[in-house]
């Protein structure tokens, strides 16, 4: 679709603070990487000094991508998925015992945080994973893995990260690779993820190193934050219906082609991800780009939930309607009521308090110009002088 | 150029309504003005203060030594619910500076003042409307919440710089 470069410019800048509220905040951020940090290396010792042999722990999901976002609740919590990958042959447990076993390791790390005189999360057991749940702000799925030896013959990279897990009858083995996902992703940007990590390192006069990779905020990553934004909004009422994030996060991926602006990004990829979605035998087809064996769209089978494909389409179509409208209506006044329609309220709100600052800003520091012949303000004409707004 | 860096380096001195008139034309071609012999003139032109806005009709009354009041003719200025729509006269005059700070004398271009801060102020009216806050610094708010009387306009010939 077309639309005019300095709207779009214009849409993507309003965009650009959405997104900053709707990306995890730099205090959860932070939080969260303490603690995950001071459970990865307990979990780690204790698993070398009880079967000498290793383990590692790491995120996964959204927070590994770095597409995590904000809850629709403005109390509810973050999720932080994380991978506890032991270094243990397939044929010395099961998949019963792997979670058993995880669950005695973290009632031992809870005392252990008690002995410290540390805040102690709530645990919680799953279906196939535990959870620590730190009330209030997030909580950290625990899922237990082993290597999958035979990564190969699925995976079509990152081989050597490839895991099992519990399926959620903890009766068989399931495939995954969190590490193989995330870097397809961050291949699938990465020439802007190398230039905006730099960027950041330089402002923050810190090495690329100490940037976090998926702190960076690119355009791909907002489009899916605004996407599943969408969804969450749409499905408020029964989220249980909604399309599942990492259909979303794979069809904006394969369907990016490296635009820059964020809004000409959700544009083009709203407008190809309906001919990315395909059929096999008679079945939709959504693979795993790292694995072709493995169909994200496996529930949507005539067998299963057939619906679930319905209202995927019903969503996408809303989305392409609603961006549509909102690139083609004018007035500031009259967008931003549609952008709270479809991604809430109070975001939209504060997002555009901010962008308006944003404008005052440029304006205090003397470097907002009005353009000859149209009145446009921006870099180009004559600066606008500093003023007082009379009266309220 | 020389010429006119000498003519107004000493003192400010009011531009006269023609000069005021030729220098919105100048920076707006397709506006109009009508003058009225020197004594005043009515600016009519269109300002789009930033690409997703909307296109607004301005009329700028001006009396020479006055203040220059700033009406939006087009599309009409609507409030916010029932929330009145801040930093406007009585009549739906835009508020756009305060003489106390002397922000603003007859020896200034309209053009080049007035204008923009016309544009500004709709870019901010819009992003109220979008939000209820007025996001331009520096304004005031006084306990009532309409504008007093306007300011007495500032006569620079008189009141020598």
């Amino acid at each position: 679709m077309f639309i005019d470069k300095s709207r779009a410019d214009q849409l993507s800048e309003i965009l650009r603070y959405l997104g900053e509220e709707l990306d995890v905040p730099d205090d959860v951020y932070k939080t969260s990487c303490q603690k995950y940090t001071m459970l990865a290396d307990w979990l780690k010792a204790d698993h070398i000094e009880r079967l000498s042999s290793d383990a590692e722990i790491y995120h996964q999901g959204s927070m590994r991508l770095g597409t995590a976002i904000r809850p629709v609740k403005e109390d509810g919590e973050y999720d932080v998925d994380l991978v506890y990958r032991r270094n243990i042959k397939k044929e010395s447990t099961t998949q019963d015992k792997l979670k058993t076993e995880l669950g005695e390791q973290l009632e031992r790390y809870i005392k252990y945080l008690n002995k410290k005189g540390e805040s102690i999360p709530q645990l919680v057991s799953g279906r196939r994973c535990w959870t620590l749940d730190y009330k209030g702000q997030f909580h950290m799925d625990i899922l237990p893995a082993i290597p999958d030896e035979e990564a190969s013959r699925h995976n079509l990279r990152d081989i050597a990260d490839g895991i099992n897990i519990p399926d959620e009858e903890l009766r068989n083995w399931k495939d995954s690779n969190p590490k193989g996902y995330s870097g397809w992703f961050n291949d699938r940007q990465k020439v802007l993820l190398l230039e905006r990590r730099e960027i950041m390192a330089k402002a923050a006069e810190v090495d690329v190193e100490k940037i976090p990779e998926e702190r960076v905020p690119t355009p791909l990553r907002r489009v899916v934050q605004i996407l599943k934004r969408h969804r969450d909004i749409r499905y408020q009422g029964n989220p249980e219906d909604k399309p599942i994030s990492i259909i979303i996060t794979t069809l904006a991926g394969q369907v990016y082609a490296g635009e820059g602006d964020i809004f000409e990004a959700l544009m083009a990829v709203t407008s190809k991800i309906r001919g990315e979605i395909r059929q096999k035998d008679g079945e939709w087809w959504i693979p795993n780009p790292i694995n072709f064996e493995e169909n994200f769209a496996d529930k949507w089978k005539k067998t299963e939930e057939p619906q679930r494909a319905n209202r995927f389409f019903e969503w996408l179509t809303q989305v392409e309607y609603d961006f549509a409208v909102v690139s083609k209506q004018t007035g500031v006044h009259k967008i931003v009521p549609i952008l709270s329609t479809i991604l809430g309220e109070s975001l939209v709100k504060r997002a555009v308090e901010r962008y308006g600052k944003g404008i005052d800003e440029k304006h205090q520091s003397g470097k907002l110009r009005m353009a000859a012949k149209t009145g446009l303000l921006g870099a180009i004409g004559t600066t606008v002088k500093r003023n007082t707004w009379y009266g309220a | 150029m020389g010429h006119r860096s000498i003519y107004f380096r000493n003192e400010k001195r009011t531009l006269k309504v023609v000069e005021q008139a030729t220098r919105l034309r100048c920076r707006f071609p397709e506006s109009h003005v009508e003058l009225n012999k020197n004594i005043s003139m009515i600016w009519v032109g269109s300002l789009h203060p930033s690409p997703l806005s909307e296109i607004y009709t301005v009329k700028i009354s001006y009396k020479l030594r006055k203040r220059p009041q700033v009406n939006i003719i087009k599309p009409e200025l609507a409030p916010r619910n029932r929330m009145p729509i801040p930093h406007l006269f009585p009549g739906k005059e835009l508020c756009l500076f305060r003489y106390k700070y002397f922000e603003w004398d007859s020896s200034m271009s309209i053009a080049d003042t007035i204008l923009p801060w016309t544009s500004l102020w709709l870019l901010h009216y819009e992003i109220w409307h979008a939000t209820g806050v007025w996001s331009g610094s520096k304004a005031e708010h006084p306990s009532d919440n309409r504008p007093k009387e306007p300011e007495q306009a500032i006569d620079v010939d008189k009141n020598d710089s």
